[in-house]
C-alpha cells in the first residue's frame, strides 16, 4: 500500500515537471518571442519622439543614435540626426548641438533641413553671445536658400544680434530687410522706428560725471540720482583728508603716509565710480527701452501662402 | 591670434602675479582669515567686498584693483536698489560682481 502510494507521488512530480517543461518550452517558441519584440523604425523615431516632447532631452538623443544604429538606411535619418541637433539645442548643450548640426549637413549636404539647421546653430551663437558667428550663420539661410520659409526670421534674429551689440545702425539696416509681406514686417518695423528715438534717450555723460567726481568728491554720484554713495564719497574722501593733514600737522608723518595713501584710493575709487554709476545708469535706460521695444506687440493681417486664406498674426519677441 | 587669445585666456586664470598685487591680495586673505571671523559678515553684496576684491586685483592689476575695491565701497548704499538678489548660505545678498563694474572698459 505504502509503496504504491510512494509511486504515485513519483508520478505526480515528474509529470508536473514535465508539464511546466513543455509550457516553458511553448513561451520561448522563436516565432512567438520575436512577434513581441519587434520595433520597427516608426516605432522606434515615436519613442525617441515621445522622448522629446515630454522635455526629456538627452534619453531622446539615446533613442535617436539607436535608430541610427538600427536604421542606417531609413528614410527618416535626415531628420532624425536633425532632431539630435535640436534636442541639445534644447537641452542647452550648445557645443554638441553645433556639432551634431555639422554632423546632419555632412551626412546631407543637400537635405531639405538645412535651412533649419543653419537658424538653430544661429541661435545657439546668440544664445552663447557669440554675435558674429551668429550672423554667419544666419547670412548662409539668406545667401544660399533662397525659397526658404526662415529667411525673415533669419534677417530679424540678424538684426536683435546687431541690438544687443548697440550697433543701432546695423540694426536698423536689417529690420528695413524685412518685406512687408512678412509677418515680421509689423514688429521689425516698430523695433526699426523705436530705435530710431535712441538718441532721445536721456543719456548721462560719464566724463561729466568723473570731471565732477574729481572737483569735489561725491559730486559725480549725485549727477546720477546715487545720492547716497554721493554722500559716501564726500565723507570718505573728506575725513581721510583732514585725518592726513591733521597727522602731519602733528608730525605723525607715518600716520600721514597711510592716511594718504588710502585716501589715492578713495579719491581714484570716487572718480572711478562715479563713471561707472554713469555708465550703469546708461545701460539701465537702454536696456529698459529694448526690453520695451521687444515687448510691443504687433497685430497684422496676412495671407497664407499655400491656400490664399487670410489671418490675423499676433507678433512679439521672446 | 589664437596664441594671444590663449595666453590672454590664462592670464584671466591664473591673474596678475607681480609682487605687489600679491602683497595686496595676501592682505585681503588676512582680513578674510583672521579679522572678519571676530568682526562678523558685515558685507550684504555677493560676491562679499573681500572676495570682489581678490577678483578685481587677480582681473586688473593693484592700480585698477585697488580703485575698483574702493568703488565697491563707495557704491554698496545705493547699488542695493538696483542690484538682483541672491540667496547664499540661507542669506539674501545682492548681486554685484566685477564683470558689472568693469564692462564699459571692454566697450568701444
Amino acid at each position: 500500500m505504502r509503496g504504491s502510494f510512494a509511486y504515485f507521488i513519483r508520478l505526480f512530480i515528474i509529470s508536473s515537471l514535465f508539464f511546466s517543461c513543455s509550457v516553458l518550452a511553448e513561451e520561448l517558441k522563436p516565432e512567438t518571442h520575436n512577434k513581441a519584440l519587434i520595433i520597427d523604425e516608426t516605432s522606434q523615431f515615436n519613442l525617441a519622439g515621445q522622448f522629446f516632447n515630454e522635455g526629456d532631452y538627452f534619453r531622446a538623443i539615446t533613442e535617436y543614435k539607436r535608430f541610427i544604429y538600427f536604421f542606417p538606411e531609413s528614410s527618416l535619418l535626415e531628420m532624425v540626426y536633425f532632431k539630435i541637433g535640436e534636442a541639445y539645442f534644447k537641452g542647452k548643450r550648445w557645443e554638441d548641438a553645433i556639432h551634431a548640426f555639422e554632423r546632419l549637413r555632412e551626412e546631407f549636404p543637400e537635405g531639405k533641413l538645412t535651412d533649419r539647421s543653419y537658424y538653430l546653430g544661429g541661435m545657439v551663437y546668440f544664445y552663447k553671445k557669440d554675435y558674429s558667428s551668429s550672423r554667419k550663420q544666419f547670412k548662409k539661410i539668406i545667401d544660399s536658400f533662397t525659397a526658404s520659409e526662415l529667411i525673415d526670421d533669419a534677417i530679424l534674429q540678424i538684426a536683435m544680434s546687431y541690438v544687443e551689440e548697440e550697433k543701432w545702425l546695423e540694426a536698423l539696416g536689417s529690420f528695413r530687410g524685412i518685406g512687408k509681406e512678412s509677418n515680421l514686417y509689423h514688429f521689425a518695423e516698430n523695433f526699426a522706428s523705436g530705435l530710431g528715438e535712441m538718441d532721445k534717450l536721456p543719456l548721462k555723460s560719464p566724463a561729466l560725471a568723473g570731471t565732477l567726481a574729481a572737483i569735489l568728491p561725491g559730486s559725480g554720484h549725485f549727477y546720477t540720482g546715487r545720492e547716497k554713495d554721493g554722500i559716501t564719497a564726500f565723507s570718505l574722501n573728506g575725513a581721510f583728508i583732514w585725518g592726513a593733514v591733521e597727522s602731519y600737522n602733528n608730525k605723525n608723518y607715518a600716520v600721514a603716509g597711510i592716511l594718504a595713501f588710502f585716501e589715492l584710493g578713495w579719491y581714484f575709487g570716487n572718480i572711478y565710480s562715479a563713471v561707472n554709476s554713469t555708465h550703469k545708469y546708461n545701460k539701465r535706460l537702454k536696456d529698459g527701452y529694448i526690453k520695451s521695444l521687444k515687448e510691443k506687440r504687433g497685430i497684422s493681417l496676412g495671407i497664407n501662402p499655400v491656400d490664399k486664406s487670410y489671418y490675423l498674426a499676433f507678433n512679439f519677441y521672446f | 591670434m589664437e596664441e594671444a587669445s590663449r595666453n590672454k585666456a590664462i592670464r584671466e586664470r591664473v591673474g596678475d602675479q607681480s609682487i605687489l598685487n600679491m602683497a595686496f591680495i595676501k592682505g585681503i586673505k588676512f582680513f578674510q582669515n583672521v579679522i572678519s571671523p571676530v568682526d562678523g559678515d558685515r558685507c550684504p553684496m555677493y560676491p562679499s567686498c573681500s572676495e570682489y576684491g581678490i577678483q578685481a586685483l587677480k582681473k586688473h592689476g593693484p592700480f585698477l584693483g585697488f580703485v575698483m575695491i574702493a568703488d565697491r565701497l563707495i557704491h554698496e548704499r545705493d547699488e542695493m536698489t538696483y542690484a538682483p538678489t541672491v540667496i547664499v548660505n540661507g542669506m539674501r545678498r545682492y548681486y554685484d560682481p566685477v564683470e558689472n563694474n568693469d564692462f564699459w572698459l571692454s566697450e568701444k
